[in-house]
């Protein structure tokens, strides 16, 4: 299998870098037999205006109780910014009404589209690289990775699901996959890396700052019931830190398998998730591999619960922009839109140091 | 064995009725879901949509009360009762809908959110509805001649035929949704799928409950059928759903991640949940009327050998 392949742009043009380039988050549209389309399209679409971005990477649970009318339809608003975009899928938008392949499909077509899925046998289906290229030299400044952190592994009590991991298999792509990008480029390309569902890294960093009582660089936690089903380890880290099951408000995958690690070592400067509706946290997490940010999106629309923000006062819906420098730094802007037109739009923005 | 060409017409065009209503029922399902898990309040924008389901279905069950009705009195008042209740709800419906086009609240004839004629497809079925509960009244009050008819006379007592009609009605509930699923699966299965075989016993579980149903419409309910022939329809009945179940936890036990990766859209209440109870519940919609079916065939078996001995 030729990783090139994963770099693919289907005949569209390469994404040229510029100082300050724009990649705006939105995750968990949600958009179901229920949407009122030309409401919530007009909603996405005042986000993307309020961001004004070069690049939209939507990660995962665009679509849950959908048909192929409603998936046509938010494809054509998302085409209607006219702006380059890719997807990652979410563990919802498998449970529709149409198939795997029509997703795809769907997904592929657009005009400004730049999702690539590759017919592999790596586990998952959005795995691909966008790089962003030097307009002179051509070569990849940052790299936009999109996994696909797949949806609930075989049932273990027979009961109830737990979410999934970005596989073993992935880890292993990935790897390749930036090592080539390393060759190709003469260096290591930082980049940025999009799934929905969040890593354990997620568990270890909220974990941290409650036992020490210390504020993320961005965001708040604000789920309000528990993952009832954590992993064992991740219930005695919690209780070895004073903390309780109850406290566990990160709904991760149900194992590690070192995304965090194989990323830190190949470049990535941040990871991105969705899934929780009503967390954006964020923050710098290190190990022995390195640091990196971690961090929910904010999620956006209307579609599917989510919280309100005494902190902030803001309902905690909108997109959050990721602003490029040349210098492999970047900052993190946590965009709250509310859905009444006339109310001010909110900007949360931090620095990300490594 | 002679066909009453009557009876089989009256029955294809019951089970067509069925299926189109199965494929509404699963998207209703679907809606209510996403409902539940909203903060959105879709009350009034879906109110239309979701009573539009709820007519098709009663809609399916007066259609089998006019087919099968137990003596001529009872299919008159079926006629008057239902045919005004429906006539009435049917109107109300096509109404909202007219209104909603109308202030804006869905966007135009064609909004398309649920299908892609959405919502002129279900506003021209409450019309059509409409038309035949007219029909049903005009019928009740003789103002049509009803003709000859075949009547089904319920021979058991009056609390067997309640609580017998309150599980048949949730029962049928049920069929309806796996006979939806079954066939949806038709349109949207992960073809090339490495599972297929897995996703082939699923879908071929799923056709059963609508199938049993077919079994006691066509077979079961047929008057001239002996005991011994209910038992050994029910027993082999029995022997197909139990050997298409174990098949499926074969599937389920082999490829233990089937279900996920082909047959999400098919469980999405499960999903959404995270929860595995719906091929628990496919495994025992299936096996269950024919298990009954058998026991109670063996009983009154049993019963008809103890009265003649005496």
């Amino acid at each position: 299998m030729a990783i090139a392949r994963y770099f693919e742009r289907n005949g569209k043009d390469e994404l040229v870098f510029h100082e300050g380039y724009k990649v705006l988050q939105l995750t968990d549209i949600h958009w179901s037999v229920n949407t009122d389309m030309v409401a919530q399209g007009a909603y996405l679409t005042r986000v993307v205006e309020a961001a004004d971005p070069d690049f939209i990477m939507i990660t995962g649970d665009s679509l849950l109780g959908a048909t192929t009318s409603t998936g046509t339809q938010l494809l054509n608003i998302i085409e209607s910014w006219k702006v380059p975009y890719a997807v990652t899928w979410g563990n919802h938008d498998r449970e529709g009404e149409y198939s795997p392949a029509w997703l795809t499909q769907l997904w592929s077509k657009g005009q400004y589209s730049y999702y690539n899925e590759v017919d592999d046998n790596v586990f998952g289906r959005s795995n691909y690289v966008v790089p962003l290229v030097d307009g002179t030299t051509r070569k990849a400044v940052w790299n936009l990775y999109s996994l696909d952190s797949n949806s609930y592994p075989a049932s273990d009590s027979g009961l109830y699901y737990d979410y999934d991991v970005i596989h073993d298999d992935q880890v292993a792509w990935f790897n390749q996959a930036a090592t080539a990008s390393a060759t190709a480029n003469g260096a290591v390309v930082p980049g940025l890396a999009f799934f929905h569902i969040p890593l354990f890294q997620w568990f270890y960093g909220y974990v941290d700052e409650q036992k020490n009582n210390t504020e993320p660089l961005i965001g708040e936690v604000l789920e309000t019931s528990y993952l009832s089903i954590a992993p064992e380890e991740i219930v005695d880290l919690y209780e070895s830190a004073g903390l309780t099951k109850e406290d566990i408000k990160v709904w991760a995958g149900y194992k590690d398998t070192g995304l965090f690690d194989a990323g830190v070592a190949n470049g990535v400067k941040g990871f991105f998730c969705g899934h929780d509706h009503s967390n954006d946290w964020g923050d710098v997490y290190t190990d022995p591999a390195g640091s990196a940010f971690i961090g929910y999106g904010v999620k956006t629309g209307t579609e599917l619960y989510y919280s309100y923000s005494d902190k902030r006062q803001v309902d905690m819906i909108g997109g959050s922009l990721l602003t490029l420098h040349s210098d492999e730094s970047y900052n993190i802007d946590h965009i709250f839109v509310p859905v009444d037109e006339t109310a001010p739009v909110v900007h949360d923005t931090e620095d990300v140091v490594l | 064995m002679k066909i009453d060409i009557k009876r089989l017409t009256f029955l294809i065009l019951e089970a067509l009725l069925f299926i189109a209503v199965s494929l509404l029922f699963v998207t209703f399902v679907s809606s209510l879901g996403n409902f539940i898990g909203s903060v959105t309040d879709v009350t009034v924008l879906m109110a239309p949509y979701w009573l539009s389901v709820v007519i098709a279905i009663y809609f399916l069950f007066v259609c089998h009360l006019v087919l099968f009705p137990e003596n001529e009195k009872k299919l008159l008042l079926t006629y008057k009762v239902n045919g005004i209740i429906l006539a009435a709800l049917s109107f109300l419906d096509a109404l909202l809908f007219v209104i909603w086009v109308a202030t804006g609240k869905y966007h135009g004839l064609v909004a398309g959110n649920v299908t892609a004629l959405f919502p002129l497809d279900l506003l021209l079925l409450m019309l059509a509805i409409l038309g035949f509960a007219v029909y049903f009244i005009l019928r009740g009050f003789r103002k049509i001649p009803l003709g000859a008819r075949r009547y089904y006379p319920y021979r058991y007592g009056l609390a067997r035929k309640i609580v017998g009609s309150f599980f048949r009605g949730f029962w049928t509930l049920i069929a309806l949704y796996f006979t939806g699923c079954f066939f949806l699966y038709i349109f949207i299965a992960n073809y090339g799928s490495p599972t297929w075989w897995c996703s082939l016993f699923l879908w071929l579980l799923l056709g059963v409950p609508g199938g049993l149903l077919a079994v006691r419409e066509f077979i079961f309910r047929d008057q001239e059928r002996t005991r011994e022939g209910n038992l050994r329809t029910s027993a082999i009945c029995l022997l197909v759903t139990s050997s298409l179940t174990l098949l499926f936890l074969i599937a389920l036990l082999v490829e233990r991640n089937f279900l996920v990766e082909d047959a999400t859209a098919l469980f999405i209440i499960d999903f959404m949940k995270s929860w595995n109870l719906a091929p628990y519940l496919l495994t025992l919609a299936a096996n269950l009327p024919p298990l009954v079916a058998l026991l109670s065939s063996l009983s009154k078996k049993k019963e008809t050998k103890t009265s003649e001995s005496h």
